[in-house]
C-alpha cells in the first residue's frame, strides 16, 4: 500500500473506531440516566392503558427515548474510507503500480 | 608367410589380435560405470511442459470482498431483526419472550437501545457493503479490460 493510501486507511480506522466508541459511550450514557430506569414502565404503561383504559399521562412523561448524536455518521464514515482505501489498493496493485 | 588379401583369416591369428580380458573387482566396476541419471533430469525429461504460472491473487482484493459479504449480510440480518423487533414492540412482546408473552418486562436495552442503534447502522451498513461489491467488481472489470487489451 502507497503511503498515501496508508494514510487515507489509518484516517478511516481512527473514525470508525472513534464513532464505534462515542457510540458506546452515548449508551453507557444514557442508561446511567434515572430516565432510562423509568422508561420501561412508561412504556409498559402506555402499552397497557392505551389498550385497556385511558392513557396515564404521568407515566407517558417518564418516556425518555434513546437517540444518537453524529456518532454512528462519524463510524459510518471511517468504515466507507477504509473500504475505499481498500479498494484503491486492490486496483493500484492488479494495474501493476504500486509497491508490492 | 603372408596370407593372400582374399583368405580368411586364421582364427589363432584374430584370437591373437584381441587385448586379453580384463578382471576387474566389483567395486571397481561400480566406480567406473556409468553414474546413472539423477532423478530429477528423468522426471524432468517424463514431465510434460510445466503450466504457465498462474497470476498471485490479489490480497487486498479478497479483503474486500470479504467484507463487501460481511457487510451485506449483516447489515441486512440486522435490518430484518430490526424491523422483527420494532414489530413486537408494536404486539407488547420482544423477541426472545415469545409472542404469547405479551406484557413482559423487557429490559430498557431492548426496549430502547437495540432498535435505535440497528435502525442507525443496519442501512449504511448494507449500502457501504454493496458499494465495496461493486468496487471489487469495478477493479475485477478493470483487470479482465486490461488483459483483453494485451
Amino acid at each position: 500500500m502507497i503511503p498515501p493510501l496508508r494514510g487515507l486507511f489509518a484516517v478511516g480506522i481512527a473514525l470508525a473506531v472513534g464513532g464505534v466508541a462515542a457510540s458506546i459511550a452515548r449508551i453507557e450514557e444514557y442508561l446511567a440516566t434515572p430516565f432510562a430506569l423509568d422508561s420501561t414502565s412508561g412504556v409498559m404503561a402506555f402499552y397497557t392503558e392505551s389498550l385497556f383504559s385511558a392513557p396515564d399521562t404521568d407515566a407517558i412523561a417518564q418516556y425518555l427515548p434513546f437517540s444518537f448524536g453524529i456518532e454512528p455518521i462519524v463510524a459510518i464514515a471511517g468504515l466507507a474510507i477504509v473500504i475505499v482505501s481498500i479498494a484503491l489498493a486492490a486496483g493500484l496493485r492488479n494495474s501493476g503500480r504500486s509497491a508490492p | 608367410m603372408t596370407l593372400p588379401d582374399d583368405a580368411p583369416p586364421r582364427p589363432s591369428l584374430f584370437l591373437a589380435e584381441v587385448p586379453p580380458p580384463v578382471v576387474i573387482a566389483e567395486e571397481s566396476l561400480m566406480d567406473v560405470a556409468a553414474p546413472a541419471p539423477e532423478p530429477a533430469l528423468v522426471e524432468q525429461e517424463q514431465q510434460p511442459a510445466p503450466r504457465p504460472e498462474r497470476p498471485r491473487r490479489n490480497p487486498w482484493l479478497v479483503v474486500l470482498w470479504v467484507f463487501a459479504v460481511m457487510l451485506t449480510c449483516g447489515g441486512f440480518l440486522s435490518q430484518l431483526y430490526g424491523i422483527e423487533m420494532e414489530r413486537g414492540m408494536h404486539l407488547g412482546y420482544v423477541i426472545g419472550a415469545g409472542e404469547g408473552t405479551t406484557y413482559s418486562a423487557p429490559s430498557v436495552i431492548d426496549f430502547y437501545v437495540l432498535p435505535v442503534v440497528l435502525a442507525s447502522f443496519a442501512p449504511w451498513l448494507v449500502g457501504i457493503g454493496l458499494g465495496a461489491a461493486v468496487a471489487a467488481t469495478l477493479v475485477h472489470a478493470l483487470t479482465w479490460m486490461r488483459r483483453e487489451s494485451l
